[in-house]
């Protein structure tokens, strides 16, 4: 049954893997490119786990920001994650420690996708109940393909010449995630304010634009939701 | 990686063990303890030991408020990975019984969407820290162009495919125009 729960949800994980693969690839190459270490762009992905707010590390690395400015960015940007934190709570709390540290360890946008539609399902809750197996299932399989992408990233990054412009990948992933995702005004006045305030605040030292940016965006999306309310 | 002109770490020299000058006071392991206490007589060792020790206490400060380098990156690094594994940790853990206040829930959808496209803006419509709207500037271009096949596919893959094509595209196409 464990082992049953476990393939399953490495199984359904498999198609997602296909589009994490190309992000841990430029995760690796703008690492070295932002003068990263290998090692430590390696384990990066292991200690912090966490796709975009890497890919944004790296361009504050390569920016010279100061490193508080790096940690709170780090901060504001996963802060998802504390929802989803909350939507899984209930699935997991009859779990040991041990159990719960792993998953939460494991919880990131992609895993939580494919779990949280395993545990919320109609499907007859199977007894005993092994959907821990599942959901670490899934994050394993979500895991190592960042760590195996992450290598392979960092060893192409070593090899590109920088004539190829691979830092414009950055950008252009960012674009790839952002525009399927504006459905309303809100969120369009999210991103629009964030980039006009960007722009108006790159000179600020000290890299602070990107956290000023991200604060106006962030209120004018909810202004504007709150008008249409 | 860019220097910052400030060291963030002593180097070996400078401040060196003063009676065998093998590494920092504080590192020496043969003259650790004692070394600074019995040089300091003839050379106040004992204040430039000291000196050393608050230097490495403020190499941490600094690397909160200037950019990091190597030792200190890792301590940074560090910091944000406790920090992200301690959100993640937060309802499973710590508030199970908690509901999240709806406003949160509604202002967290916004982040993403202002923070990659702070990201993006400077990227594609600056050059060199200045604004750079005009049709030489290739990164806009195939920015742009990338925006509109995410737009009508929806396709993140499809989107870095043309994306990265065009630029590389338009690169060689106004280096022959050259």
């Amino acid at each position: 049954m464990r082992r049953t729960e476990f393939m399953r949800g490495w199984r359904d994980e498999l198609p997602i893997l296909l589009g994490v693969l190309p992000f841990g690839v430029i995760y690796g190459a703008l690492a070295i490119k932002a003068g990263l270490p290998p090692l430590m762009a390696q384990l990066m992905s292991c200690i912090v786990f966490a796709g975009s707010a890497q890919i944004i590390q790296t361009r504050l690395v390569a920016a010279g920001a100061p490193g508080l400015i790096m940690i709170v960015t780090g901060f504001v940007v996963n802060l998802r994650h504390a929802l989803y934190s909350a939507s899984v709570a209930p699935h997991v709390r009859h779990l040991s420690r041990p159990w719960k540290w792993l998953l939460a360890y494991l919880l990131t946008d992609e895993a939580y996708a494919v779990v949280i539609t395993r545990y919320t399902s109609s499907e007859r809750v199977p007894s005993p109940d092994f959907r821990h197996w599942y959901y670490f299932g899934a994050g394993m399989a979500l895991w190592t393909t960042w760590q195996l992408s992450t290598a392979a990233g960092v060893f192409l990054g070593a090899q590109i010449p920088e004539s190829w412009g691979l830092d414009f990948a950055l950008p252009i992933t960012f674009i790839a995630i952002v525009v399927p995702s504006l459905k309303d005004r809100a969120g369009m006045a999210a991103a629009l304010v964030g980039g006009l305030v960007a722009l108006a605040a790159f000179g600020l030292p000290l890299k602070l634009g990107l956290i000023v940016a991200a604060i106006f965006g962030i209120l004018a999306g909810m202004i504007v939701s709150a008008r249409r309310r | 990686m860019p220097q910052s002109g400030i060291k963030l770490w002593p180097s070996s020299r400078a401040g060196a063990c003063t009676i065998c000058t093998c590494a920092p006071a504080w590192q020496c392991s043969t003259h650790a303890t004692g070394a600074s206490a019995i040089t300091s007589a003839k050379t106040g060792a004992t204040s430039r030991h000291f000196n050393q020790v608050t230097i490495r206490l403020q190499s941490i400060l600094t690397a909160l408020i200037m950019s990091p380098q190597d030792p200190s990156l890792w301590i940074i690094l560090g910091i944000i990975g406790l920090l992200t594994f301690a959100i993640r940790l937060s309802f499973i853990e710590w508030l199970g019984a908690k509901k999240i206040p709806a406003v949160f829930t509604h202002t967290l959808r916004f982040v993403p969407l202002a923070v990659l496209t702070a990201i993006i803006f400077p990227e594609i419509f600056m050059r060199n820290g200045e604004m750079a709207v005009n049709l030489a500037n290739t990164r806009m271009i195939a920015g742009i162009v990338a925006g509109l096949v995410a737009l009508r596919s929806k396709n993140v893959l499809l989107t870095i495919a043309v994306g990265m094509g065009m630029f590389w595209i338009l690169q060689v196409v106004t280096h022959a125009a050259n």
